[in-house]
């Protein structure tokens, strides 16, 4: 128990650094947010997760963070169309 | 009961969460300070950078080096330091190149600064000329010396002759130069820059003219009075029709080179500002004419005389080339593709243009070139950022003795490239954003599946700390097997090989926990079970309740367990009845195998 | 818990805020927030109606950016204020208080235009730089000011003016066109008027937030703090001016927040608290 609240509380405190730094920098682009949550959120089930075991609460994490690579690899496209259309 | 409100209303949270990125998701910059750039009052600060360097302070100090330049280079002129001369004139060039960059740096391609460059401009091709022309005059002196000791009144009469042409030509410098003088000095009394240094330019510089024209006049009264006319065996005569001609007239000149013999055609050289242009046959007759087009000649004097072998010489001729103005048509531009088609002519009143450089411009900055073809016209195609542009076209008449122009100034707007992933029609017309968009989205999925399907490293487990007997039986499970089901006897297999290692009261535990261990492994074969050494005796019941050993099998794990954690001495009764359990068992797995 | 907290300091801070241009209550860059907390900090006394002005000779008014005309009588009221002796800075781009200066007795007139100039600061065409001209206290010790979409004046005596390379940007390319000449232009004027001297500034975005964090050395924020501090009293127009814009809400949130028993119950209100976490935890352990 005690671990899923770390992971939720150390996700929210990435989130909310991101943010701020955002604020701090006066730009809020949703690309570069969803960019940063994605690598937090891999970086934090990689920790929880043990070597021999995945928690429970995990298995539905994975199938997030998968179609969160696939939606990065859209931004990716988009990213280089952008450039090539410039 | 309490969870499920709170589950609800967490999933509505997340739902409206989802929708409101996802109403985002076309534009995902949210705020940025270009994006908010303020009204009318104020510009927002944040989204603009520091200008780097300080480029207006450059400025002044540049006008009032180009101010100053002209004077010591002419004054260097005047007194005959060409050394001197040409380090200024190298000085002078490139502070006339830093005024360039800096003024297409400060957007001030137009109006003042722009009409001071312009003058600077003509000054700087002005004091050139003079620099080149002053030389050759000082070296015609030099030649002239040389020619008059020697006594050839050929090569004397042909120097004083280029003599002419240059003397004309620097009063037409001169002239030029003085149409510069208001907008300098204009320029810059009004940044309350000195400008003696300028003023006193002017002054060498008709210095330098009076004393050429002193010069030319000596010479050309000497040439008359040494070379006379009469002792010459051929007299050359040359005539000019216009005088005056403009733009794509031609010159036409006449000449008759008496008394050539007849049988034997000779050939005239026909020189226009001292620089051969042809060399002409003659006619039967001794007659001769050619035909000049005035295409890139400056306008202004220009001298024309002819030469028959070297020594015979007509008179100088002089035409004059007026500047005539042009109109510069723009065609509205069309749109195509993010290009824009410019379409043009270039008319000097109803003469057509030929082979000049048009500049498109767009806002005052040059987007691109075209040059116009034999009848004026030009056709470019440009690429513009998108956004409004107000675009025009320039010629800027260079070599031509014409005067600039420029069209009309058109607005057009160059829409947007449509960007974005979500299967637009011009996305996907081009095969190569198709193929990258495809690829992408292959090697993400591919990534995706990859760390879903990812094994993680296995991590050997760790050495057991004693050796269990059940391990032992795992090892040589198959003759267990045989021998269990065979003889029956209950636990003759096992029982010496754990009795070797443990005595006493950890026998009888022994026998059991080999019991259930054999028991287990015969179960999770019959199951086919991965991992059948993780079960309990409980999970073992539980697994056989679909075989007819459930009984057995579960009234042997309840007094196994018993027997096992009760942690007193089991008596020999219960130990049958676990015995006699599991031998039941064993038979009716045995049964069935078999 | 935290969470809840951050959601409560962020919906406080957007009740208590605004966007509109030039208000006070605005923490963006186009609002004047940071200028008024100077301000507060130096006991400015804030005045809604002329007939507040304290009498006496030893005070600066400023009147930034007003939102709307000034009605006749408080003209005669603001002339006898600045006959008195006292000083009055106006700040504004607006033909429209032309009408205020000359009925103050000066002969100063905004020209509201799009005035640039090739000395800027940011890469931009309204970031127009202006320096000091004239022997005016008010310019004394600056360098120079970052202006943002000046307007220009004309009449009284120089007090800061742009460069000789600054113009009027008629068709509003951004460019020096053939029509458009170089000049200086005055943005800050003086002109004395009986015992008082008044100053228009042509630019009010000068005193805006985003001005301000150009940085301490620039003049804006030292010409802020000279305006502040020239007299020794400072009063502020809240009646007309744009700064004072805002909606009621806002206002009361701001009144709340801003008076003493408010602060003293919420200083009170975090101790207890504390005091019963730590109370808590005590008899758990």
């Amino acid at each position: 128990m005690m671990k899923k609240h770390l992971a939720i509380s150390a996700l929210a405190g990435w989130v909310l650094l991101v943010t701020g730094f955002m604020i701090l920098a006066r730009t809020l682009d949703l690309e570069i947010f969803f960019v940063l949550w994605l690598i937090g959120i891999l970086v934090i089930v990689e920790l929880v997760s043990d070597h021999a075991a995945t928690p429970r609460y995990l298995r539905f994490q994975r199938l997030v963070i998968a179609s969160g690579v696939i939606l990065f690899g859209a931004i990716v496209a988009r990213k280089i169309l952008e450039i090539l259309a410039r | 009961m309490r969870r499920i409100p709170a589950l609800l209303a967490s999933g509505i949270l997340i739902l409206a969460c989802l929708l409101l990125i996802g109403l985002q998701a076309g534009s995902p910059l949210l705020y940025s300070p270009l994006s908010d750039p303020g009204g009318g009052d104020h510009a927002n600060p944040a989204a603009f950078e520091r200008v780097r360097g300080d480029r207006a302070a450059q400025l002044l100090p540049l006008i009032s080096d180009l101010l100053d330049s002209p004077g010591s280079l002419v004054l260097n002129i005047r007194s005959g330091d060409f050394e001197y001369a040409a380090r200024d004139l190298q000085e002078y060039r490139q502070v006339s190149r830093n005024l360039d960059s800096l003024v297409i740096n400060l957007d001030m391609t137009e109006g003042e600064i722009t009409e001071f460059r312009k003058a600077n401009q003509q000054n700087l091709a002005i004091l050139t000329e003079l620099f080149n022309g002053t030389g050759r005059w000082n070296e015609l002196q030099t030649l002239e010396i040389r020619y008059r000791d020697s006594g050839d009144s050929q090569m004397l009469t042909t120097i004083t002759y280029e003599g002419e042409a240059l003397r004309r030509r620097i009063q037409d410098l001169y002239r030029d130069y003085l149409e510069q003088d208001q907008v300098m000095r204009g320029t810059g009394e009004k940044f309350g820059l000195d400008t003696t240094g300028y003023a006193q330019s002017v002054v060498d510089f008709r210095e330098i003219v009076s004393r050429i024209d002193r010069d030319q006049h000596e010479k050309m009264t000497t040439l008359q009075t040494t070379v006379t006319p009469g002792t010459r065996p051929y007299r050359l005569t040359l005539g000019i029709e216009r005088q005056r001609v403009s733009y794509l007239d031609t010159v036409n000149l006449e000449g008759l080179l008496w008394e050539h013999r007849k049988d034997h055609p000779d050939e005239v050289d026909l020189f226009i500002d001292s620089r051969k242009v042809a060399s002409i046959p003659t006619k039967p007759d001794g007659s001769f004419s050619y035909s000049h087009l005035v295409e890139h000649d400056r306008a202004g004097t220009h001298t024309v005389f002819a030469a028959y072998s070297g020594s015979v010489f007509s008179e100088i001729r002089t035409f004059f080339v007026e500047t005539s103005g042009t109109s510069l048509e723009l065609n509205p531009p069309s749109l195509h593709d993010r290009r824009v088609g410019f379409e043009g002519v270039l008319l000097a009143g109803s003469t057509p243009v030929r082979f000049a450089p048009i500049e498109i411009l767009a806002e005052g900055k040059r987007a691109g070139m075209a040059h116009t073809g034999e009848d004026g016209t030009f056709s470019a195609d440009v690429k513009l950022s998108p956004g409004n542009h107000k675009v025009n076209a320039f010629f800027s008449a260079d070599t031509f003795p014409l005067i600039f122009s420029e069209s009309a100034t058109f607005e057009i707007f160059v829409p947007e490239p449509s960007p974005g992933i979500a299967g637009e029609d011009g996305l996907l017309a081009n095969p190569l954003y198709a193929a990258i968009l495809a690829a992408s989205l292959c090697a993400s999925g591919v990534g995706a599946f990859l760390y879903l399907r990812r094994q993680r490293p296995e991590i050997p487990l760790p050495s057991p700390v004693f050796h269990l007997p059940g391990e032992n039986a795992a090892k040589d499970s198959d003759d267990e097997d045989l021998r269990l089901s065979d003889d029956g006897g209950p636990v003759a297999g096992v029982v010496p090989s754990a009795g070797e290692t443990y005595a006493g009261d950890t026998e009888l535990v022994g026998d059991l926990s080999c019991l259930f261990s054999a028991l287990r492994l015969a179960v999770g074969r019959r199951l086919t079970l991965l991992y059948p050494l993780s079960l309990t005796p409980r999970e073992l019941c539980a697994m056989c309740r679909e075989l007819p050993i459930r009984a057995a099998v579960c009234r042997f794990a309840k007094s196994y367990e018993r027997a096992q954690y009760s942690g007193v001495s089991v008596p020999d009764n219960e130990r049958d009845m676990i015995a006699g359990a599991a031998r039941s068992a064993m038979e009716g797995l045995g049964g069935i195998d078999h | 818990m935290i969470l809840v907290l951050f959601g409560l300091v962020a919906v406080l801070s957007h009740l208590s805020s605004t966007t509109l241009e030039y208000s006070r209550y605005n923490p963006e860059w186009n609002g004047t927030s940071r200028l008024f907390q100077d301000m507060i900090e130096r006991d400015a006394l804030m005045i809604t109606r002329f007939h507040e002005l304290p009498a006496g000779g030893d005070s600066l008014l400023l009147v930034l950016a007003p939102g709307e005309e000034f009605a006749p009588d408080e003209i005669g009221l603001l002339r006898s204020f600045l006959e008195g002796g006292n000083t009055i800075v106006l700040v504004s781009d607006q033909e429209r208080e032309n009408l205020l200066i000359s009925g103050l007795g000066s002969t100063i007139r905004i020209h509201h235009a799009n005035l640039t100039s090739i000395d800027r600061y940011y890469d931009h065409p309204s970031s127009v730089l202006a320096f000091p001209a004239g022997q005016d206290p008010l310019g004394a010790g600056i360098s120079r000011i970052v202006l943002n979409n000046p307007s220009y004046l004309e009449g009284g005596e120089p007090v800061f003016a742009s460069s000789i390379l600054s113009w009027v940007d008629a068709d509003g390319d951004s460019r020096l066109s053939r029509e458009e000449t170089l000049q200086r232009f005055t943005v800050i004027a003086a002109d004395r008027v009986g015992d008082g001297v008044l100053y228009v500034i042509a630019d009010p975005s000068i005193f805006i937030n985003g001005m301000r964090e150009i940085g301490m050395d620039e003049g804006n924020y030292a010409l802020a703090r000279q305006i502040i501090s020239a007299r020794p009293r400072f009063i502020v127009e809240q009646g007309h001016s744009r700064t004072a814009h805002a909606p009621e809400a806002i206002r009361v949130v701001n009144l709340v927040r801003e008076s003493t028993i408010t602060k003293m119950a919420v200083i009170t209100l975090i101790f207890l608290a504390g005091s019963i976490l730590v109370i808590k935890r005590r008899e758990e352990t």
